[in-house]
């Protein structure tokens, strides 16, 4: 448009500048008449001229503005949208301004088209519900028409008014949903819940055997939540407290069924606040989750409580009475003597341990060791049964004479021990001792039977004797030793003096082991004196051990020590080599004897040692004796009659040593073939005494002989025993009437002494 | 230790009574002194309190258990600790010293260690008490009429 008006500006400049100029070649005309003409008549033009040129524009620009309002309202008001192209004006600015309209309209169009879709979305979905989805519409009327059905006819009739639910024969199952609509009408939808009333039933199917389950539960359960409300509870959780079904129900809080359990009487012994608070102990996530009630009426019950994710807890309740008194039983069994119903040894050491303990801090105690004199005699005469019921008796006097803050034990067989509490000075434990030694002593009147006992008793007292368990019984044991060496029937205090003998015993021991690391002991031969043939047979050899500093102790004192502390068989196969080298130098004729002990014949070694002693040495195994004590033969008869005969038929010869002074059975003589027979010192030296061993003497040869063994006579040191000796046909005597045992180097000239013999030197 | 008061030795053999006074000088007690009998004893004893008294047992005319009875039976002097000494161990003897409330024993010649842990254990013991004594008949018959038939 503004081209056009500049168009017609630059015009209207034109004419008007025609004007002026004729007007101005005119005023050079100089006739003034012609000049006014002139300028009138350009001036008539000029404005014909301007008419002309703004009527044209006038015209131009309304055509413009007609077309441009008339495309204007076709663009708002055609129902479809014309196009810019449908009518252009012909100026830019009427053009943009229809181009504006357009655009206006396209939008005014896209938003009616978004709300209508909009609405009619929701709309189209209900439709499409309706129509072919799980929900079925019913319109009816107010009159009562359907005007509007999606549902299957068969569901129309069973439409009852006010029932929620409806189902067809074959399984579906519709709820129902009614509306009443402003114009009376109603709206009824039907909802298919076919698989939801399925899955509720598969539910509730899985909900009634868990409640079956929990209620055929062992054990007592409950399930609070987190506010302590109680959601769950069992049937047996009623039974093990004795409640009448029902009483604890969900919805309760732990107080509630706190108050509930102490109105029934089961924790006659603890406040609702203490019993409270036990239960918060429990619950905390890091106590121990278990306790023992002990109910009112005796029972048991073991509560364990264990708190779940979401803060509640899960409490667990099981009658464990059973289990508790066997479990009691036990443990009282473990801890008392069956016949005597006393407490045993591990009791016993557990009270001494007590007393341990207190005795640190305030008082002293007393610890006797008591053993029942001739107890054995009583049950090997009488039998077990009046042994255990004397045992029975000697318990329940014994119980009598303490208080109840003493303990007494039976420690088994005869031996029991008490610990006196709160012993100030000895004399309460030696009057004690006297009170007992008074006590069991007297007689007792038992069901079949009336039997006498006497007592040995050993004291230790604490803390003078030591504060340790194992040693306090050791002294007393050490005491009770020392009673009964005393002669019985007596007590005795452990005097440390006593231990000194144990110490001494003991650095014995250590010199016994020293000298045999440095082969310190000594071999002496003690003549056998062939009474027949009128000169030495052999040589009995004997273990001597000369003390560094005690000198020459027994065999008596270190072979038994020997023996205790496991020397003897590395001692005695020393020994047995030693002699057969020692005799694999005398004359043919000789033999060498040696002392086996019983203790060697436990090791299996035994038949070994003997054979490489002898294959070693040279030695003949006839020249070879070995003297064994009946003592042997009560250990383990068959294994021993194994070695016996083993040894046997090595070719050694085996004789009986001590005849006549252990348990002498003479069925041991039958039971292996014996060589020979040594009659024990003991039989001569009463032997030419009047009433003496003369006749027992003389049967033990004539038995010996019948039997085809050799006797030999120990102990000989008279002329006239071995008068006697040979009157009665003994075959070898052996004693100092002849020589003491001597070392190997005086052989020799015994030898040459004795039977006229040079010997070979050792 | 006590420092402050005496200990009083009695044993017959002078040239003994001497040597245990030498002892137990040399062991640290300030104050020692000797008798030779138990009259005498006694005598001392009721003049001044003792710390602790060491006795023989074989004596005349008051051998060393009278002379403990007597102290014991004396309500000012029975706390006194008491030690017996003997050259061998008669254990009937030491039951009969023990009832009557000896509180120690020792062999002569006395082995030092063991007398010293013996004047440790007597003269750290507690005071003795006069108390009902325990019946010298048990009261058995009284308490359990059936068990006199057991």
């Amino acid at each position: 448009m503004r081209e056009r008006v500049r168009a017609a500006g630059r015009r209207l400049g034109l004419i008007v500048a025609g004007f002026a100029a004729v007007a101005l070649a005119a005023s050079f005309w100089t006739a003034p008449g012609p000049r006014l003409a002139l300028i009138a008549v350009a001036a008539a033009v000029a404005l014909l001229l301007v008419l002309f040129t703004t009527a044209r524009l006038g015209r131009s620009l309304g055509h413009a503005a007609e077309a441009a309002a008339g495309i204007a309202g076709r663009i708002a008001t055609d129902p479809v949208l014309p196009s810019l192209e449908a009518g252009r004006t012909g100026l830019d600015e009427f053009d943009a301004v229809l181009a504006s309209t357009v655009a206006l309209r396209q939008a005014n169009d896209a938003l009616i088209e978004g709300e209508v879709g909009a609405r009619l979305k929701p709309v189209s979905r209900v439709a499409e519900a309706i129509v072919g989805g799980g929900i079925a519409a019913v319109l009816t009327e107010p009159c009562g028409r359907i005007a509007l059905n999606t549902a299957p006819a068969a569901i129309l009739r069973k439409l009852a008014a006010g029932s929620d639910e409806v189902a067809l024969p074959h399984g579906p199952r519709f709820l129902v949903n009614r509306q009443e609509l402003s114009d009376g009408a109603t709206l009824t939808l039907l909802t298919d819940i076919t698989a939801l009333k399925r899955r509720e039933r598969g539910l509730d199917k899985r909900i009634s055997r868990l409640n079956a389950a929990l209620d055929t539960l062992s054990l007592g359960f409950l399930l609070y939540d987190a506010e302590d409300r109680l959601l769950v509870v069992n049937r047996r959780y009623h039974e093990i407290y004795r409640l009448p079904a029902g009483t604890v129900r969900p919805g309760l809080s732990t107080r509630d069924v706190l108050r509930i359990n102490i109105l029934a009487g089961h924790h006659p012994d603890f406040s609702e606040a203490e019993l409270l608070a036990g239960i918060q102990e429990m619950r905390a996530a890091d106590a121990a989750p278990s306790q023992i009630q002990h109910l009112a009426d005796g029972r048991i019950v073991a509560v364990e409580m264990q708190p779940i994710a979401g803060g509640g807890f899960v409490a667990l309740y099981e009658d464990v009475t059973e289990r508790w008194n066997a479990e009691t039983r036990i443990a009282y069994m473990a801890r008392h003597d069956t016949v005597t119903d006393l407490p045993n040894r591990l009791l016993l050491r557990e009270r001494i341990e007590g007393a341990i303990t207190l005795a640190r801090r305030e008082a002293g105690f007393g610890v006797l060791c008591l053993d029942l004199d001739n107890f054995k005699q009583v049950n090997d005469t009488l039998g077990h049964g009046v042994g255990d019921e004397l045992l029975r008796a000697v318990a329940h006097r014994l119980r009598a004479c303490l208080r109840e803050v003493d303990t007494v034990a039976r420690l088994g067989g005869d031996e029991f021990a008490i610990i006196q509490a709160a012993v100030e000075a000895p004399e309460e434990a030696a009057t004690l001792a006297q009170r007992i030694l008074h006590v069991i002593s007297a007689p007792y009147a038992l069901t079949h039977h009336s039997v006498t006992v006497g007592v040995s008793i050993g004291i230790a007292l604490a803390p003078r004797d030591g504060l340790e368990p194992d040693r306090l019984m050791q002294c007393a044991d050490v005491a009770l030793y020392r009673a009964k060496g005393d002669g019985r029937g007596t007590f005795r205090f452990f005097e440390a003096e006593m231990d000194t003998r144990l110490q001494a015993r003991r650095s014995l021991e250590l010199d016994l082991r020293a000298a045999f690391e440095a082969r310190a002991f000594d071999l002496h031969y003690q003549p056998i004196y062939d009474l027949g043939r009128e000169r030495i047979c052999g040589f009995e050899a004997l273990l001597r051990w000369t003390h560094p500093t005690r000198g020459r102790v027994s065999p008596a004192e270190f072979v038994p020590l020997a023996e205790e502390i496991g020397l003897i068989v590395p001692l005695g196969e020393w020994v047995l080599r030693r002699a057969c080298r020692e005799a694999a130098n005398w004359p043919d004729e000789l033999k060498v004897a040696v002392n086996v002990s019983a203790v060697q014949f436990t090791s299996a070694g035994l038949i070994e040692t003997v054979r490489a002693a002898l294959a070693e040495s040279g030695l003949a195994p006839r020249r070879l004796e070995l003297e064994i004590t009946e003592s042997v033969l009560l250990v383990n008869g068959s294994a021993t009659m194994a070695i016996l005969h083993g040894l046997r038929a090595l070719g050694v010869r085996i004789s009986m040593d001590d005849f006549g002074t252990g348990y002498s059975s003479l069925s041991y003589l039958r039971s292996f073939p014996f060589d020979k027979m040594k009659v024990d010192q003991s039989f001569i030296r009463d032997l030419t005494v009047d009433q003496g061993s003369g006749f027992i003497v003389r049967a033990v040869i004539s038995l010996a002989s019948s039997l085809g063994m050799t006797t030999t006579a120990e102990g000989v040191e008279t002329e006239e025993q071995l008068a006697r000796l040979r009157e009665e046909g003994c075959d070898e005597v052996q004693g100092y009437l002849f020589s003491p045992p001597v070392p190997a180097s005086v052989l020799p000239s015994l030898l040459e002494t004795w039977n006229g013999l040079a010997c070979r030197a050792a | 230790m006590s420092d402050t008061l005496p200990i009083l030795i009695v044993d017959d053999q002078p040239k003994l009574l001497r040597l245990i006074i030498e002892l137990m000088t040399r062991l640290g007690f300030p104050e020692v002194e000797g008798v030779e009998n138990g009259p005498e004893a006694l005598e001392r004893l009721r003049e001044r309190r003792y710390a602790l008294v060491i006795s023989d047992l074989a004596m005349e005319p008051m051998d060393g258990l009278q002379l403990l009875r007597e102290i014991r039976a004396d309500d000012s002097l029975m706390n006194t600790p008491f030690i017996l000494t003997e050259t061998s161990f008669d254990f009937e003897d030491i039951n009969l010293a023990h009832v009557a409330g000896a509180d120690a024993f020792i062999l002569k010649p006395f082995d030092i260690n063991l007398l010293k842990a013996k004047l440790k254990q007597v003269l750290n013991r507690k005071p003795r008490r006069r108390e009902a004594p325990l019946p010298a008949e048990s009261t058995l018959s009284q308490e359990f009429p059936l068990l006199g038939k057991l």
